[in-house]
């Protein structure tokens, strides 16, 4: 269900003037007062499947006890930016069986990753807002529950084929290409995206997907190189940038051990 | 030029002259450790965590001092060497005049090498649990959660067991739950395994543990156990027993308390109970209700 009309770019917003996004009861309102702007965050229990809408909010709506954050400044301004973003730490996804890559092969399978929504003021780009449209369950993922990182699950998917992974307004999709070097074949029960370290793009007919992550297991080292394409990948090759990554990195290649991408 | 004459003299008998000097080198060293110690934790305190800092400054604080203080004694003219002899035999007789200080003394600097744990991490001593907010030479000092100031001396704590429940990323709450003996088991697990998918504090991996625990006097007892991030760990054991307390509520499983049964000693009929009135029983001082 890929949205076609962005939901993301620079809104004005006269005083008093409320703006809302929303995912049928999942709501999120911005207020902008004389000195300050506030937020609402509406949440539901399960994620919806509808698309992202956007307006002008109504002032009888009776939303102050979702109140989420009162952002005071001297004067505000007219504009805020909002845009979507991919989360602030990687995101695991299970396959809906283990895959088992045989030695010397290659696969590419499309991993759906939730997205965030983030207003800044401008100018300045004061933070306002930055949620997941759903928070995805914490995880951890590593070789011991002393070693590791902590992940984000749930609201992911992960598929061989494209047309299996369902599309939805508020995720994104990550074409993970994986090349198995060595002769031993490779278990993936579990897959860990670096998605801070990700840009967004959009295409105009298939929603938002991020650029393509190479992993390579080389043929006499236990550890992987990850190689983060430079460009939208070749299934949305004319997609616009939409958003940099929440870590920018001068660098494109990373080299990570096996455990900390696969389990 | 009499006077200066006689000061000078009376400085030299008195030996006012290298005393004033010796005092001038302990002023200084006690400054110059201070500006030193202070100097170089600022310049490496985003390298270091607030344990290494405090350890560094006192070293090179001590060390400073030591030497400026070494040095003043030489001015008052003691011989260093023999100095340090008599502090040999000094160190003997003051170890077994105080052996708790200098036990506390030893372990302080083992617990400093060691590092079980560091400044700001959460610890468990016995029944006392609290935040470290410093590790001193002879003991630790914790601040309990309901603002308490607890002085734990270093040998007790190398002699007992002591807890760090901040030393790793995650933590698992074992979360205590008992059902009646009629319900079905199966289902009770599924909605347990499913309160802990919908929470988003409940780690995915580490998965959710279900344990039968065995059969209680009054319930059937099961373990479930849910890990979280270390900062959440309160949270979500709180918000776990009262999702369960409402679902079991809204699914109608029970949740059995123990019963106590009352039978007369020779027999199992009921204990027969009279309602009489209140008037016709009192004996003592009646008292008017209003």
């Amino acid at each position: 269900m890929p949205d076609s009309k962005p939901w993301w770019g620079d809104f004005s917003f006269a005083e008093q003037q409320r703006r809302y996004w929303s995912i049928g009861e999942r709501k999120l309102v911005i207020q902008r007062l004389s000195c300050e702007w506030n937020t609402w965050n509406i949440d539901t229990e399960t994620e919806i499947r509808d698309l992202i809408l956007h307006g002008e909010s109504s002032h009888h709506e009776p939303l102050e006890d979702k109140l989420l954050a009162r952002h005071l400044q001297t004067a505000t301004m007219e504009n805020i930016r909002v845009m979507p973003a991919l989360a602030d730490r990687s995101v695991v996804a299970r396959p809906n069986v283990p895959l088992r890559l045989l030695g010397g092969e290659k696969t590419r399978i499309y991993v759906s990753t939730p997205l965030w929504f983030k207003a800044q003021t401008l100018p300045g780009k004061l933070c306002l807002l930055d949620v997941p449209f759903w928070r995805p369950s914490d995880s951890w993922f590593g070789p011991s529950t002393r070693e590791g990182e902590m992940c984000y699950a749930k609201y992911t998917e992960a598929r061989l084929q494209l047309e299996l992974l369902e599309q939805r307004p508020h995720r994104a999709v990550t074409p993970v290409f994986i090349h198995n070097k060595q002769k031993e074949t490779l278990l993936i029960e579990r897959l860990n995206v670096p998605v801070p370290l990700l840009s967004l793009y959009q295409h105009t007919d298939k929603g938002l997907w991020t650029e393509a992550v190479n992993v390579t297991r080389e043929e006499d080292d236990e550890r992987v190189e990850l190689v983060l394409e430079k460009q939208a990948p070749s299934e949305v090759r004319r997609a616009t940038l939409v958003a940099g990554p929440r870590i920018a990195s001068a660098r494109h290649t990373l080299i990570r051990s096996l455990g900390s991408l696969f389990s | 030029m009499e006077d200066i004459k006689h000061t000078i003299e009376f400085l030299e008998t008195t030996r006012l002259l290298p005393i004033g000097h010796a005092v001038l080198l302990l002023i200084f060293g006690y400054m110059a450790g201070r500006i030193a110690s202070a100097t170089l934790v600022k310049f490496l305190h985003r390298q270091m965590t607030e344990h290494g800092q405090q350890f560094l400054k006192r070293s090179v604080f001590y060390g400073i001092f030591s030497l400026f203080t070494l040095s003043a004694l030489k001015q008052l003219g003691f011989d260093v060497s023999v100095l340090l002899g008599a502090a040999g035999i000094l160190t003997v007789a003051v170890g077994f005049a105080s052996q708790t200080s200098v036990s506390n003394l030893i372990s302080g600097l083992f617990l400093m090498i060691e590092r079980p744990f560091s400044i700001s991490d959460i610890i468990r001593i016995g029944e006392t649990t609290g935040e470290v907010i410093s590790i001193d030479l002879l003991s630790v000092k914790l601040r309990t959660f309901d603002n308490l100031f607890v002085r734990i001396p270093n040998e007790t704590m190398i002699k007992t067991e002591v807890t760090t429940l901040t030393k790793f990323p995650i933590r698992r709450a074992d979360l205590k739950v008992g059902v009646a003996y009629k319900e079905d088991i199966e289902r009770v697990k599924t909605l347990l395994l499913d309160i802990a998918s919908k929470n988003p504090l409940c780690l995915e991996e580490p998965a959710p543990l279900f344990i039968f625990s065995g059969f209680g006097n009054s319930s059937i007892d099961i373990q479930f156990s849910v890990w979280a991030q270390r900062e959440n760990f309160l949270k979500l054991k709180n918000s776990m027993y009262e999702t369960i307390k409402t679902a079991f509520d809204r699914e109608d499983i029970e949740i059995p308390f123990p019963h106590v049964s009352l039978y007369t000693g020779s027999a199992t009929q009921p204990i027969p109970i009279t309602v009489v009135s209140g008037d016709s029983t009192m004996t003592g001082p009646t008292r008017k209700s209003t």
